[in-house]
């Protein structure tokens, strides 16, 4: 076998396909994708941006043997609470806050904001409502509260980066 | 259009016409096959990459389409263009690179199909059981083709990279 470094002289022909089979190894956990890792990374010795490729598939790679190492975790209790009875009067949480979101208008928001992170099968119904990702009333955007988004004008017109606005402003002195 | 050449310009330049390259019998291979893996690279583009399919999955026919296209390609090209299972040693880089690469590439369109199929799903429009199948075949190739590349790129690596690997 030849073994002589032919990938240093290539001019960047097959280092995607390096890429791809060894994001397919990465992924089933196999160590032969620590192969295309090397040839990604002699690559990048003259096409420098090769090395964020490599270092995604060993990050692949690493996350997928911790997975397959990881003790099997037991099943996670099922927190489920009575849905609040309608038109009762707005729950309290820890801190003492009144306002939590629990009118329909401020669960659509809740559980929309839920389903980018958490998968929706997930989640017992009504959806905890984590510290933080809700609303209070007064600043959920509703159909017909359009509620203080700060990309843009009541009318529609969008509000102007910060940066923009600083130039306007140094610009009037 | 045809640009008009200045023969003066070239005879005071002493610029020759490019010289005509011998066609020979693996060129003319080399060529068609690239013709025909490019038009086959395009299809998988323009039948998997589109903004349809991305929230309602892959078309079954097209799948079995494709996968029929790649075995063609493989029984036409690959034995006279692929690297041979007994690397020859007198290879010298533009023969092992260009077989390399022919190889990988072919590899690699199995390996780029599974991946959408993985990201998009497959429209199994009431048969389960073929389904089921393409996807197993998919998956096959893909190992195969996967491991194939592995092994056609581990001697392209100089040695001390390798030794720097452990592997």
């Amino acid at each position: 076998m030849t073994e002589n470094g032919y990938l240093r002289l290539d001019p960047l022909i097959i280092y995607h396909p390096i890429y791809e089979a060894g994001l397919y190894l990465a992924k089933q956990g196999k160590e032969e994708c620590l192969i295309c890792v090397a040839g990604l990374k002699q690559y990048s010795i003259p096409f420098p941006s090769v090395w964020v490729l490599a270092e995604e598939i060993e990050t692949i790679f690493a996350s997928t043997i911790a997975f397959r190492n990881m003790p099997k975790a037991p099943p996670a209790p099922v927190h489920v609470h009575p849905p609040p009875a309608s038109g009762s009067v707005e729950p309290v949480n820890d801190s003492g806050h009144v306002g939590l979101a629990m009118n329909p208008v401020d669960q659509q928001v809740v559980q929309s904001q839920n389903m980018n992170s958490v998968n929706q099968q997930d989640i017992t119904w009504p959806a905890k409502p984590t510290e933080g990702v809700a609303m209070p009333m007064s600043l959920a955007a509703s159909p017909g509260n359009p509620g203080t988004n700060r990309d843009f004008w009541p009318d529609g017109t969008p509000v102007p980066s910060r940066d923009v606005a600083w130039n306007l402003f140094d610009w009037m002195q | 259009m045809r640009v008009p050449v200045d023969r003066r310009h070239d005879a005071e330049f002493d610029i020759e016409h490019p010289p005509t390259i011998p066609s020979s019998q693996y060129s003319e291979a080399w060529y068609a096959a690239s013709l025909a893996g490019s038009t086959l690279s395009a299809k998988i583009s323009s039948q998997l990459f589109t903004r349809r399919v991305k929230p309602h999955g892959i078309p079954l026919p097209c799948l079995v389409e494709l996968a029929h296209d790649l075995s063609n390609w493989r029984d036409e090209y690959l034995p006279k263009l692929g690297v041979p299972s007994k690397w020859p040693e007198d290879w010298d880089f533009l023969a092992a690179i260009t077989a390399c690469s022919t190889d990988v590439y072919y590899h690699c369109l199995w390996l780029v199909v599974m991946r959408a199929i993985d990201d998009f799903g497959i429209i199994e429009s009431g048969n389960m059981e073929e389904g089921k199948a393409i996807k197993e075949r998919y998956k096959t190739e893909s190992d195969h083709g996967a491991m194939r590349i592995a092994a056609l790129v581990r001697p392209l690596i100089s040695l001390e990279l390798m030794s720097r690997q452990q592997y």
